[in-house]
């Protein structure tokens, strides 16, 4: 049986269909943009992607060598002083100075150490030895010098506060950064917490 | 492949396509509003079919439209509220910091323009032809503001096929007010 359609009805429905058809195919097409790239490459190729400063590359916080010299010796205690070899006592939390920190991203727990990843100048680690870390120095007793004794650090030296990046949608949603950028294609822009 | 549909996304995915295609129809029905008014393609037409295509055209654009909005409120990455989207400049949502949100208030005001054009066209027996008119005019301004709120908020402006498809659009609306000032100019002479 030959259906037959109104010339008005027909064009009707065929609006609708093409319509709905052009719908669903830019839907798919921004689903399979999203899956086939990777977000950073999605996001570059949007041209919409503002890189980070060079320092702020370095995902991983450099971990310092401290060199006896910029160990505060303060905070030894002073039976250590006598001991007949010097031991150094270097802070677990010694982070390079803060106009390096402040721009690098905080890393994820997960986070491997890239050694490659070198500090930059301004990322030099240096520990101020500042009257405020001298903590519990008593003077020391020339009396006993031939035990050396282990050093007992009583006061610890404050760690700054590190800044944190994230990536905040004008919404107010939060993402975390794809490497060193985010997904402002849908909106994000780099915010510090 | 892992296929991977990221949930939060696949709104916003609706509400720019629906956008899209909203603004493509409101072009078609524009040009078909011009081709019955100023009868340009005489005898060859047929207003009959001129008048009711163009209102369906109207009609799936305002349920495109309205697709691209509720998208929006549905969608986590730029979080719309009501009042964002009934109340031009309310919403803080800026793509290009030198427009500030111009561009989305120009995406309020066209949602406002196109319901009074539909509205008043479907009450169109119940009010004077001259107000009726004069309501209709401002689908041309619909298509200015439409045009720039997707050119300038647009997330896929850099994407070619996006860019095509706008100069298209634009280029189509030109030619429909060059054709309707033209015509309208001649038959008055």
């Amino acid at each position: 049986m030959k259906v037959r359609l109104k010339p008005a009805f027909r064009s009707r429905l065929l609006a609708t269909g093409v319509s709905f058809v052009a719908f669903v195919a830019i839907v798919s097409g921004f689903v399979q943009e999203s899956q086939d790239l990777a977000p950073e490459q999605s996001v570059k190729l949007a041209g919409a992607n503002d890189p980070l400063p060079p320092e702020v590359l370095v995902t991983q916080k450099p971990i310092p060598t401290v060199t006896p010299e910029s160990t505060p010796t303060a905070s030894v205690s002073p039976t250590a002083a006598s001991s007949p070899s010097p031991v150094t006592s270097t802070s677990p939390t010694a982070k390079p100075t803060k106009s390096a920190s402040s721009n690098a991203i905080a890393p994820s727990p997960s986070a491997t150490p890239k050694p490659s990843v070198k500090p930059t100048v301004a990322a030099v680690p240096s520990v101020n030895p500042s009257p405020s870390s001298v903590v519990g120095v008593a003077p020391a007793t020339p009396v006993a010098p031939a035990t050396p004794v282990a050093p007992e650090v009583t006061g610890t030296v404050p760690e700054p506060a590190a800044v944190v990046y994230t990536c905040m949608s004008p919404g107010g949603n939060t993402r975390e950064p794809v490497g060193s950028s985010c997904l402002t294609k849908w909106g994000y822009s780099l915010t510090q917490v | 492949m892992e296929l991977q549909i990221d949930t939060p996304a696949i709104w916003w995915f609706v509400s720019r396509a629906s956008g899209i295609v909203a603004w493509s129809l409101l072009v078609i029905s524009v040009m078909i509003g011009v081709l019955l008014a100023t009868r340009v393609l005489k005898p060859n037409d047929n207003p009959g079919w001129l008048y009711h295509f163009h209102n369906w055209l109207s009609g799936l654009s305002i349920v495109f439209v309205i697709t691209h909005v509720a998208a929006l409120m549905l969608d986590s990455f730029v979080t719309f509220t009501i009042l964002d989207i009934v109340i031009p400049f309310h919403s803080d949502y800026v793509k290009n910091p030198s427009l500030g949100r111009i561009p989305i208030a120009f995406g309020v005001l066209s949602l406002y323009i196109l319901f009074a054009v539909q509205l008043t066209s479907l009450f169109r027996k119940n009010m004077s032809t001259k107000a009726w008119k004069a309501i209709h005019y401002s689908s041309y301004l619909l298509v200015l503001l439409v045009s720039a709120h997707a050119g300038w908020t647009g997330t896929d402006i850099t994407s070619l096929i996006y860019r095509t498809t706008g100069i298209v659009l634009i280029a189509l609306t030109i030619v429909a007010v060059i054709v309707r000032l033209t015509v309208t100019r001649i038959k008055k002479s």
